[in-house]
């Protein structure tokens, strides 16, 4: 029976795996991206608002200052909002803010208020760094400052808070009004964590689906090769069988099976138009033979000559035998012909062929020599291989001279006769296996023209190759005809 | 090598075989080749019942009982491989023989598989068919009785278990060959084997050979079996085959 050649590709070879892999990479891409753009503008969103916020509040307390003058009671620190209000030149804050604007720090503690008079704020920094109780009056050293490097004196570390200050002047002194905004680190956190889970979704979704639709069409790809390769291997009534107006693969699907319809009409013509030839040729070639053999009969009765009308039979059997040799390779060739194949051994063959045709060798006036070693089982048609052995050996016969030697060769993965005749020269030898092609030397001799190519037929639907060489055993002088089999038999059984 | 013509020659009236009287259906729709087909084997002491088409031939063999049946493949109304399937699946087992133009190992293979004991192609020496004919019928016959271990004909015996073969108490050596050739040869006894039947049962050739491949192995085992005993036992027949006559 017919086994298909194994069409299974390794996992990782899938095209569905790899397109689902880049479309997920492809998404991950994008997703990055637009997280990072996304957080960058509700930032810059968000800092925007806090600072109208903080401009708002100003215009509301600096009014409330105007009406009812500063009580610092009136505006507790609530741990997310500050008031200060920056009367006299001597409030410690006064060193801190030396300008009007928004700053950026860390939370203003009364311990800040204490050591402050120091640069303790680095502007619109981000991160919160330790400062160190520092003599300093430079406005730009917390740029510097020295991370990690304990003050002397009691150093502190400031809250973990990151605050905005709107500090601007009043027409009695300095509003310096803060917001924590550890809110926008939440929000950022939400946004990251949001983005994070719908990331890893899409991306988890996206491999999923990419791998089941991509596995879905690899297995229609696989059923359409599947196919291909039957029609390939001469089945063809292989069909896909898909619904016509479908989607590009059912449209392809469509076209293969209706150019396999289209092969398997043509095949059948052709095989039809073969028999037909048989059976319009052999009845008349019947009724030739049926008269030939009557006359034959009647005149050995009659016991006068019938020496033309033998001669007569003969030929005509010749061209029986010939017509059905060409029959033969035709429909082998069509890959018509079902081989049987069944485990073989090489050398179990050539040993019986050797038995067959020793004695006709011999009696000819020439030797046959068996040279096998032993060989694995392959798979092949024993009759047919018979077939391809004595054809061999019978145009060896015919083409070599008295006294040559003949020896059949069986190995590991061949198959064929040296003989110690004339040979064949090279540039002839590709022609010699078409039908009919004889050597010009070799048109006296009898034969149907057809051995070698029956012999390659056979050979090729086993899977081997038919090789023509010199006979290097008697110093190049010969022929040396074999099939080479293939030892992984890969393709013998697509004639199956 | 001999003249390779072969020959209509009436085998029983020149070979002392206790002739068969066979009833035989023959299906064939061409006009000549069944004339000369049925008036061959009734000479030969036949009776031949000759239909032109397949449901015909399929009701008479329902309806009579023959020896063999010689079926064309392909015949109106009803193929030949079609007739032998359907009489095979009412359980007729006459032995049949499938006459055809299509010559390839398929349309064999297709034939025995419907159920045909032979095969012939078109065209073919009348001997071929007669021999083969008589063959199938014998054939019937043989059926009937259980495979035995040992051949004897005349002063020949076969050991069919350890393949030896003893002629007048003398032990003689055969190749395995040797050894099935003569066994054809003396199941098939006062019958015509021809090269062909030769060809397929020993040597398992469905083709013709080019060479003298019958010729020279029925030499060689003559030179064993005849030439130390100064007879003959197994005759040829010009241009068709051999015939094995037992000598008591």
């Amino acid at each position: 029976m017919k086994k298909n050649p194994d069409t299974r590709v390794p996992f990782y070879k899938l095209s569905a795996l790899r397109q689902a892999l880049l479309l997920t990479l492809a998404f991950a891409g994008v997703l990055l991206l637009a997280s990072f753009f996304a957080h960058q503008e509700f930032q810059e969103e968000f800092e925007e608002r806090i600072r109208s916020e903080l401009n708002l509040r100003f215009a509301v307390i600096s009014e409330e200052i105007d009406i009812n003058g500063f009580q610092q009671s009136a505006y507790p620190d609530t741990g997310t909002a500050q008031v200060f209000f920056l009367q006299s030149p001597d409030h410690p804050l006064n060193s801190l803010f030396k300008r009007n604007g928004f700053f950026r720090g860390d939370r203003i503690t009364h311990e800040t208020e204490r050591f402050h008079g120091r640069q303790l704020f680095s502007r619109w920094s981000r991160r919160h760094k330790e400062y160190e109780d520092d003599d300093d009056d430079d406005d730009e050293d917390g740029e510097k400052g020295k991370p990690h490097h304990h003050p002397r004196g009691p150093g502190f570390k400031l809250h973990d808070d990151d605050w905005m200050y709107l500090v601007r002047s009043t027409d009695e002194g300095r509003l310096v009004i803060g917001t924590n905004m550890g809110r926008q680190e939440l929000f950022t956190e939400i946004l990251l964590q949001t983005l994070l889970v719908t990331g890893l979704s899409t991306v988890g979704i996206s491999m999923a689906l990419g791998l089941f639709l991509g596995l879905r069409t690899q297995k229609r790809i696989n059923a359409i090769s599947s196919v291909l390769q039957r029609v390939a291997g001469g089945d063809m009534t292989a069909r896909l069988n898909r619904a016509a107006g479908g989607d590009d693969l059912d449209r392809l699907a469509q076209s293969i099976d209706d150019t396999t319809a289209r092969l398997e009409i043509l095949l059948h013509q052709a095989r039809n138009f073969s028999a037909n030839i048989a059976h319009d040729l052999k009845t008349p070639l019947t009724h030739l033979r049926i008269r030939l053999e009557k006359t034959m009969t009647r005149l050995t009765a009659e016991d006068t000559g019938s020496g033309d009308i033998g001669l007569a039979l003969e030929q005509a059997d010749r061209i029986i035998a010939i017509f059905d040799a060409f029959l033969r390779i035709a429909k082998l060739e069509a890959g018509t012909t079902k081989a049987s194949f069944t485990p073989l051994q090489l050398d179990e063959i050539a040993q019986e062929i050797f038995c067959i045709y020793e004695p006709v060798v011999e009696d000819s006036k020439r030797s046959l020599k068996l040279e096998k070693s032993p060989s694995p089982a392959i798979e092949g048609d024993r009759i047919l291989l018979i077939q391809m052995l004595a054809n061999m050996i019978e145009n060896g016969l015919r083409h070599t001279p008295q006294g040559s030697e003949l020896t059949l060769v069986a190995s590991r993965s061949e198959l064929g006769l040296r003989d110690t005749g004339p040979g064949i020269p090279a540039e002839e030898r590709d022609k010699v296996v078409q039908p009919l092609y004889r050597l010009e030397k070799s048109r006296t001799t009898e034969g149907s023209g057809l051995g070698l190519s029956l012999i390659r037929t056979i050979a090729e639907l086993h899977g081997a190759e038919l090789v023509l060489s010199d006979n290097e055993e008697n110093g190049g002088q010969g022929l040396f005809v074999r099939a080479r089999f293939n030892q992984n038999q890969s393709s013998y059984k697509n004639f199956n | 090598m001999d003249q390779a013509c072969p020959r209509h020659t009436p085998l029983n009236s020149t070979h002392s075989f206790k002739a068969l009287q066979m009833k035989i259906l023959l299906l064939e729709d061409d006009k000549e080749i069944g004339t000369w087909i049925s008036d061959g084997l009734s000479q030969s002491g036949h009776v031949v019942d000759w239909l032109e088409n397949g449901r015909d031939a399929l009701v008479a063999a329902n309806s009579y009982s023959y020896d063999v049946l010689i079926l064309d493949r392909m015949t109106p109304e009803l193929d030949g491989l079609t007739v032998l399937k359907s009489l095979r699946a009412a359980k007729n087992t006459t032995p049949a023989l499938f006459l055809t133009a299509l010559s390839d190992v398929d349309s064999r293979v297709e034939g025995l598989h419907a159920g045909g004991d032979d095969y012939l192609s078109k065209p073919f020496a009348f001997s071929e068919l007669e021999a083969r004919v008589i063959a199938l019928g014998r054939r019937n016959v043989q059926t009937m009785e259980t495979e035995p271990t040992a051949l004897v004909a005349g002063d020949i015996t076969l050991d069919l278990l350890r393949h030896s073969c003893i002629r007048q108490g003398q032990k003689i050596e055969l190749n395995p060959k040797e050894f099935r050739l003569l066994e054809s040869f003396i199941r098939a006894r006062g019958r015509v084997l021809t090269r062909n039947m030769l060809l397929e049962k020993v040597w398992d050739m469905n083709f013709d050979p080019t060479t003298s491949v019958v010729e020279t192995h029925v030499s060689r085992l003559r030179s064993k079996i005849e030439k130390p005993f100064g007879d003959t036992v197994i005759k040829t027949i010009r241009g068709t085959g051999y015939i094995f006559e037992e000598k008591s």
